[in-house]
C-alpha cells in the first residue's frame, strides 16, 4: 500500500500531479490553497452564507427589523405571516422576524464558541493520546472514559448551582461535556496515519513532536473534524435550548433559535403555525451546510489530489 | 412513457387519492351535548325533546362536567382505554396515589361533581351537641371484593392505619386524626387502637373527637375504606411490598386484574357492587402515558378512549375535533404568584397586582378565556362559606401601581428574582407578557427557570427569592391554616411566602375553635380579607381544567374541585356503539 | 491481545470507582434533596402539611453525613445490593432491570437501522459525489439534525401511526392484550418499536453517513487503489475489499461513539413514545434526587460506555493492521 506508483490511470484526474504521498510536504499551506478553496463553489458560498448571517444579525439587526423581539403584544398572538409582520406573530404575539434576527446572535454565538472549546479541546487531547501511545493515551482515554460516562444531567444541574447561569456558561457546559467524541475520532485517525512513511520520515529528519502532529497529521483528519463541527454546531444551538428548563441558556424573553423551536412542541403548531419554527429550523439546516461545504473546500484546498470539478 | 410505466402511474395516483380521502373523513362521534365552548353550567338552552323514559335529566345536559349521550341509552358491555391522567395510578406504588381511588374502593361519603356531600358507604350521620362526636350509620349491603361484607370494624381500621406513621399515605393533613381521642396514646406508643373510634355495631361507627370539629363531613370522605381481615395481619410497613399492594382488594365498583409494571393494569367490573354492576365491562389504564403528544396523538386516532388536560394550541385542536369532548370546570385554586412576603413591602405586592392586565393575558394567550379565567379570591369560595365577600379585588390599574411604587420608595433599578420550573408554552407566554407589564410599571423582573428540586431549595430552604411561580392558592380554610400561619414558616412548614400575619392567625384559630356557625363564618371572613389585602398568594388565573375523552364515553364525569376531589361514578359510564 | 484486554479491565476499575464517587458528590453539590424534591410532587404535597423538613429527613435516612451515605450504599453495592428508592423503598435493582430491556431493545434496534441505512447511504454518496443524489440525501439528513428531536418523533407518529396507522402512537406493547402465539407476541413488540427506533436511529444515520462519505472519499484517491485497479480488479471489489475496510476506522468510532449517546440521550423519545426505558428512569431519578438510583444508573452506564470503547479499540486493531497498542 505504500508502493508509490508512476503509472498515470483513467480514474485520476489528468490535471493532478503525479501522487507520491498521502499528506502534503508544509508548502502548500500558502497561496495555492487559497485559490484551490476558491474554486470550490459551494464552499466559497457557505463562507459567504455565514459571514451575512454574522453581519445581519450582529451589527445591523436593529436596521433590518423594527427593533424590538421582545414586545408582546396580546391582541396580536399566533397571526400568520402580514405586511406588519413577515414572519407572524408567536404566542406572546411578538415578531417572529425581529426574534429570528436577534435569536440567530444568540445561536451562533453558542453554536460557534461552543464548538471551538470542545474541538479546542478534543483535538489536543486526542492527537497526544494518538501519537504517544502508551502510558498517556491510557490515562487520557481512561479521563475521556471519565467524562463519557457522566450523567449529564445531575452534573449540569449541579454546576448551574454553582457557577450560576448565563450564556458563557452555557458554552462552557456544552463544550465540557462534548468534546469526547472528538478526542476519540482524532485518536482514532492518528493511531493510522502514524506508522505511515511520510511521518516516520519526518521524524528522521528530526522534526519535533508538535510539527509533526500539526503540519503532518491533523491536516488529514481536518475533513472529519469539520463534520464534527458541523454536526456539533447544531448540537449546540439545540442543547442551548434544551437545557434552559435548567436554567441554561438564555432566559424569558431573549430569543434563540433553539428556544424558538422548542416552543413548537405541539403537533397543532407543527401542522397549523408553520411560521413559528420553519424559520429557525431553516437556518440552522444551512448553517450545517455552509460548514459542511467549508470543510469540502478545506478538504480540497489542502489536498491537491481530492479536488473535483465543484 | 410506455403503457405499463403509465398505468403504474394512474395507480399511483388512485392510491394516494384513496389515502387522502381516508384521512379527510371524519370520524363521527355520537351526538352529545357536553358543549365544549362554556364551562360550567350553562343555561338551559333549547334542545331536543327528551326521550320517554330519560337516562339525564334536564340539569345534567347543561353541565360541562358530564357527556351526555342523547342519542344512545346505557348499555353494558365493552374495555375503556385510559390515558391514566384523571386521577388514575399513573405509577406503579398504590399507596403514593391520589388519597381515594374511586375505581377500587368506596368511602364513607362522596363530594358529587355539582359540590354536594352524597352518601356514599355512609347512609347517615349525626353529630352530638357540641360537635366533638359523630356517628355514621353505614349501609348493610357493601361487600369487598372477595364477598367479605364491609363493616364499621373496616372503617376504624382503614382510620388507624391512615394515622399510622409507617404508611404515609399523606391524606392525614385533611381528616384531622390527630383529633380523635387516643391519637396521643397511639403516638406515645402506648395503644394500638384508637379508643375514640367506637365500634358500636357492625354497621355503626362512632369517633368521638378530643375538641370540637366542625364540618367534619367535608373531609371524611377522603379516605378508601380497606380490608381490615386482609391487612390486619401485614405490618404496616410491609404494606408496599406485600402481596396485597400488587392486587389490592377494596369494595368499589371495579375490582383489580392484571397488572404489567410500566405498562397497564386492567380494572374488571365487580358484580357485587352495591349500587349494580357497573355497565363497562373492563377499564385499561395506560402507565406512564403523560406526555401530551402521545396521550393526544392516541385520542385522535382512537387508540385511546380517555386522555388527559391541557392547555394551549393542543386544546383548541381537540377542541376542535368534532369526535373529542372536553369534559371539565373550572377550578377553584388559581395559577398563582408566592410572594416574599419578608422581602416585598405590601405595597409593592399591591402595586405587581395592579400592574397587570389579566384579561388580556386571558384573552390573548388562554384562547379568548375558554382555557382560564381571571381570578379573584372570591372564586375559591362561590358560595361564601369561608371566604368574605369584602375581599379586596385587583384589576388592571397602572396608574394606582405607579401610585403605590412610588408611596413604597421603589428603586427602579432593582431587579426582582421571579422563580419557575414550569416551562409549557402557555406558562412562557405568560411569563413574558407580565413581564411587560411589569416592566411597562417600572418594576424589572428577571425571570429564572430552573429544575424542580432547586426550586424547592430557593423557596424554602433559602428563602432567596422574591417572585415564586406556584400552583394553586388555598382552595379551603383548613390549607390556610395549615400552609400559611406563622407556625408553618419553614422549616416547620411549608409557608412559602413566608407569611405571617398574628392577627390573621388569631382570627382562623378563633373560628376554629368556634361553637356557632354564624361567628365563625364571620371570623374567617375578616381572615380572608385580611390575607387577600395582605396578597399572601397572589392568584392570577384559574384553569377551565378538561379532560379530553372520546364522545362514546357515554355519562363520563370528572371535576377537580378541592380535595378530595368530587366523585367520578365510573360505575355510571358506557360506551355508545357496543 | 488477551493480556491488552486484561489491561483495560484492570484500568477500567478505577476508573469505575471514581465515577461513583464523582456522581454522588455532584448529587450532593445539586441544590435539594428528596424531601425538597418532594414538595413540588403533587401528590405528596398532602404529607407535608404535617411534618416538617427534619421529621421527613429522618425517615428517610438524609439526615447522616454524606460520607457515610456513600460508604453505606458503596459496601451494599459490594455485596450485591443495589439498594432502595428513597422515598417509595422499592428495589433499585428491581425498577433498574425492568428499564434496561426496553431500552437495549431500543438501541439496538436504533443501532442497527443507523448502520443497515447510513453505511449505504454513504457510501453511494461518495460514488456518486456531487450527483444531485448526494445534494438531496445531504440535505435531508441535516435538516434532521437541526431540529430538536421531538419534531422527528412528532412527524413520524402524525405520519405513520395517525394517519397511515401502520403503527400503534406509542407505548411498548398493546395494553391488555393476550396474545394467541409467541410470534404474534414479537410482532406486536416488533410493531411498537418501529417507530421510536426510526426516530431515535435517524440522527445516527446522519453522522455515520456523512463520515463514511468523507472517509471513503479520501480512501478512494489512495495510492493503493490505483495499484488495485491498474491490476485490474473488477471495481466492485476495489470498492469492497479495499477503499471500505480503509473508509471504515472512522466510522467504527462514530459508531462507538453513539453506544452511550443513545443510552443517556433518549429521554424525548422515551417520553413521547411511552417507552418505559432508562432514560426516563435516570429523568425521574434525578428530579426526585434520588440517589441509590442515580447511582446505580450511572454505573450501568458507565460499564456500557467502558465496556464499548474497548470494542471499538479492538475493532480498530481488526480493521486496520497497522494499529498496534504498546
Amino acid at each position: 500500500m505504500s508502493e508509490p506508483s508512476e503509472l498515470p490511470t483513467p480514474i485520476a484526474a489528468a490535471a493532478n500531479p503525479p501522487p507520491r504521498t498521502v499528506a502534503h510536504p508544509p508548502s502548500l499551506w500558502r497561496q495555492p490553497a487559497l485559490r484551490r478553496f476558491l474554486r470550490h463553489r459551494l464552499a466559497v458560498a457557505g463562507t459567504l452564507f455565514l459571514l451575512a448571517l454574522c453581519i445581519i444579525t450582529f451589527p445591523l439587526a436593529p436596521v433590518v427589523t423594527q427593533g424590538n423581539p421582545n414586545r408582546v403584544d396580546l391582541r396580536a398572538v399566533s397571526q400568520p405571516p402580514s405586511w406588519q409582520h413577515p414572519l407572524g406573530t408567536d404566542m406572546a404575539g411578538r415578531d417572529v422576524w425581529s426574534r429570528l434576527i436577534y435569536g440567530g446572535r444568540i445561536s451562533l454565538a453558542v453554536g460557534l464558541v461552543a464548538v471551538l472549546i470542545y474541538l479546542t479541546i478534543g483535538i489536543v487531547l486526542g492527537s497526544i493520546a494518538g501519537y504517544v501511545g502508551g502510558t498517556v493515551d491510557a490515562v487520557i482515554m481512561r479521563i475521556t472514559d471519565t467524562v463519557m460516562a457522566f450523567p449529564g444531567l445531575i452534573i449540569l444541574i449541579a454546576i448551574v448551582a454553582l457557577i450560576g447561569p448565563g450564556l458563557f456558561n452555557t458554552m462552557l457546559a456544552i463544550g465540557l461535556m462534548g468534546w469526547t467524541g472528538v478526542a476519540r475520532l482524532v485518536r482514532g485517525q492518528i493511531l493510522s496515519l502514524r506508522a505511515m512513511d511520510f511521518v516516520v520520515a519526518a521524524q528522521g529528519v528530526g522534526v519535533a513532536m508538535p510539527g509533526v502532529i500539526v503540519r503532518h497529521l491533523l491536516p488529514n483528519v481536518v475533513p472529519q473534524i469539520l463534520i464534527a463541527a458541523s454536526f456539533g454546531i447544531a448540537g449546540s444551538i439545540l442543547s442551548e435550548a434544551g437545557l434552559s428548563f435548567l436554567g441554561l441558556g438564555v432566559q424569558i424573553p431573549t430569543p434563540s433559535w433553539g428556544n424558538m423551536l422548542n416552543a413548537a412542541q405541539s403537533i397543532q403548531i407543527i401542522e397549523r403555525m408553520p411560521w413559528l419554527w420553519l424559520p429557525p429550523g431553516l437556518l440552522i439546516t444551512l448553517c450545517v451546510l455552509a460548514i459542511n461545504f467549508i470543510g469540502d473546500g478545506l478538504r480540497d484546498a489542502l489536498d491537491p489530489r481530492m479536488s473535483h470539478k465543484a | 412513457m410506455n403503457r405499463k410505466d403509465r398505468s403504474w402511474q394512474i395507480g399511483g395516483w388512485l392510491v394516494l387519492m384513496g389515502l387522502l380521502a381516508a384521512c379527510a373523513a371524519p370520524v363521527a362521534a355520537p351526538p352529545s351535548t357536553a358543549d365544549t365552548d362554556a364551562v360550567g353550567a350553562t343555561p338551559a338552552a333549547e334542545t331536543a325533546a327528551m326521550p320517554a323514559d330519560p337516562w339525564y335529566t334536564a340539569a345534567e345536559l347543561t353541565y360541562s362536567w358530564i357527556n351526555i349521550c342523547t342519542d344512545t341509552p346505557p348499555q353494558y358491555g365493552g374495555t375503556l382505554i385510559s390515558a391514566g391522567e384523571d386521577r388514575a395510578m399513573t405509577t406503579n406504588t398504590w399507596f403514593d396515589a391520589s388519597p381515594t381511588n374511586q375505581y377500587l374502593f368506596s368511602q364513607l361519603v362522596d363530594l358529587s361533581t355539582e359540590l354536594e356531600i352524597v352518601p356514599d358507604v355512609a347512609e347517615r350521620w349525626e353529630g352530638n351537641a357540641d360537635n366533638t362526636g359523630y356517628t355514621f350509620y353505614l349501609r348493610q349491603d357493601v361487600t369487598f371484593h372477595d364477598g367479605q361484607p364491609l363493616t364499621a370494624a373496616d372503617v376504624k381500621f382503614s382510620l388507624e392505619m391512615l394515622y399510622h406513621e409507617d404508611v404515609g399515605s399523606g391524606i392525614t393533613g385533611l381528616i384531622p386524626l390527630a383529633k380523635i381521642e387516643g391519637a396521643a396514646a397511639i403516638d406515645a406508643g402506648s395503644a394500638d387502637e384508637m379508643s375514640g373510634l367506637v365500634v358500636v355495631d357492625d354497621y355503626t361507627l362512632q369517633i368521638n373527637f378530643t375538641e370540637p370539629v366542625y364540618n367534619l363531613v367535608d373531609s371524611i370522605g377522603a379516605f378508601n375504606i380497606w380490608p381490615q381481615h386482609l391487612l390486619a395481619d401485614i405490618p404496616f410497613a410491609q404494606l408496599r411490598d406485600s402481596e396485597y399492594a400488587k392486587k389490592p382488594v377494596g369494595s368499589g365498583p371495579f375490582r383489580m386484574g392484571e397488572f404489567v409494571p410500566e405498562q397497564y393494569y386492567v380494572f374488571e367490573a365487580f358484580d357485587g357492587y352495591f349500587k349494580g354492576r357497573p355497565y363497562l365491562d373492563s377499564i385499561v389504564f395506560r402507565i406512564g402515558m403523560t406526555d401530551s403528544v402521545a396521550w393526544i396523538a392516541a385520542l385522535e386516532k382512537g387508540e385511546i378512549h380517555v386522555g388527559g388536560t391541557i392547555l394551549g394550541a393542543d386544546r383548541e385542536r381537540l377542541r376542535e375535533n368534532p369526535a373529542i369532548r372536553l369534559v371539565g370546570a373550572a377550578i377553584p385554586g388559581a395559577f398563582s404568584i408566592w410572594p416574599n412576603t419578608e422581602r416585598l413591602d405590601k405595597r409593592v405586592r399591591q402595586a405587581l397586582m395592579y400592574a397587570l392586565d389579566r384579561q388580556a393575558i386571558v384573552d390573548g394567550i388562554f384562547y379568548g378565556g375558554t382555557q382560564a379565567t381571571v381570578w379573584e379570591y372570591k372564586s375559591a369560595d362561590p358560595k361564601g362559606e369561608w371566604v368574605g365577600p369584602e375581599t379586596p379585588e385587583f384589576p388592571y390599574d397602572p396608574e394606582r401601581a405607579r401610585a403605590l411604587l412610588s408611596e413604597a420608595g421603589w428603586d427602579a433599578n432593582q431587579e426582582l428574582a421571579f422563580v419557575s420550573y414550569y416551562t409549557r408554552d402557555t406558562d412562557q407566554a405568560a411569563q413574558a407578557a407580565m413581564q411587560q407589564y411589569w416592566a411597562d410599571a417600572g418594576i424589572k423582573v428577571r425571570i429564572e427557570t430552573m429544575d424542580s428540586g432547586t426550586w424547592g431549595t430557593r423557596v424554602y430552604e433559602q428563602a432567596d427569592f422574591d417572585l415564586a411561580q406556584g400552583c394553586c392558592g388555598p382552595a379551603n380554610w383548613i390549607e390556610f391554616q395549615q400552609w400559611y400561619s406563622c407556625d408553618t414558616l419553614y422549616p416547620d412548614g411549608w409557608n412559602a411566602p413566608r407569611y405571617c400575619n398574628a392577627e390573621v392567625d388569631n382570627l382562623v384559630n378563633a373560628a376554629v375553635s368556634e361553637a356557632d356557625p354564624q361567628q365563625r363564618q364571620t371570623l374567617l371572613h375578616q381572615a380572608t380579607v385580611m390575607a387577600a389585602d395582605d396578597l399572601m398568594t397572589m392568584g392570577l388565573w384559574s384553569e377551565n381544567r378538561m379532560t379530553a375523552v372520546r364522545g362514546e364515553v357515554c355519562n363520563f364525569r370528572s371535576r377537580q374541585w378541592a380535595e378530595p376531589f368530587p366523585a367520578m361514578l365510573p360505575e355510571t359510564w358506557y360506551l355508545a356503539g357496543q | 491481545m488477551n493480556r491488552y484486554i486484561l489491561q483495560r479491565i484492570w484500568q477500567s476499575l478505577p476508573v469505575l470507582l471514581g465515577i461513583t464517587i464523582l456522581t454522588f458528590a455532584f448529587t450532593e453539590l445539586a441544590p435539594g434533596d428528596a424531601v425538597t424534591a418532594m414538595v413540588v410532587g403533587g401528590q405528596r404535597q398532602e404529607m407535608l402539611r404535617n411534618q416538617d423538613a427534619a421529621t421527613l429527613r429522618r425517615l428517610y435516612n438524609l439526615d447522616q453525613p454524606a460520607p457515610v451515605r456513600y460508604l453505606r450504599w458503596l459496601r451494599e453495592l459490594l455485596r450485591g445490593n443495589m439498594g432502595q428508592r428513597l422515598i417509595t423503598r422499592t428495589s433499585v435493582a428491581d425498577d433498574l432491570w425492568r428499564h434496561t430491556i426496553p431500552t437495549v431493545q431500543l438501541m439496538g434496534a436504533a443501532l442497527l437501522l443507523s448502520i443497515l441505512l447510513g453505511i449505504p447511504l454513504g457510501v453511494a454518496s461518495a460514488l456518486h459525489q456531487y450527483s444531485l443524489y448526494d445534494y438531496s440525501s445531504t440535505l435531508l439528513l441535516f435538516a434532521a439534525v437541526s431540529v430538536p428531536g421531538f419534531f422527528a418523533a412528532i412527524g413520524a407518529i402524525y405520519l405513520f401511526a395517525v394517519v397511515l396507522g401502520w403503527f400503534p402512537t406509542s407505548g411498548y406493547a398493546t395494553a391488555g392484550a393476550t396474545f394467541d402465539s409467541h410470534l404474534a407476541l414479537v410482532a406486536d413488540r416488533v410493531r411498537h418499536l418501529a417507530l421510536p427506533a426510526l426516530v431515535l436511529g435517524l440522527s445516527s444515520t446522519a453522522g455515520i453517513m456523512r463520515y463514511m462519505r468523507t472517509s471513503m472519499i479520501e480512501a478512494l484517491h489512495m495510492d493503493c487503489i490505483t495499484t488495485a485497479r491498474a491490476k485490474g480488479l473488477p471495481e466492485r471489489v476495489v470498492i469492497v475489499r479495499h477503499v471500505l475496510r480503509n473508509a471504515l476506522l472512522p466510522v467504527v468510532t462514530i459508531i462507538g461513539l453513539h453506544l452511550p449517546e443513545l443510552f443517556g440521550g433518549t429521554i424525548i423519545i422515551e417520553t413521547i413514545f411511552n417507552w418505559p426505558g432508562m432514560g426516563i428512569l435516570y429523568l425521574d431519578a434525578v428530579t426526585m434526587r434520588d440517589y441509590p438510583l442515580i447511582m446505580s444508573i450511572v454505573l450501568v452506564s458507565a460499564l456500557v460506555i467502558v465496556l464499548s470503547n474497548l470494542l471499538t479499540d479492538l475493532a480498530y486493531g481488526f480493521i486496520d493492521p497497522r494499529i498496534r497498542y504498546e
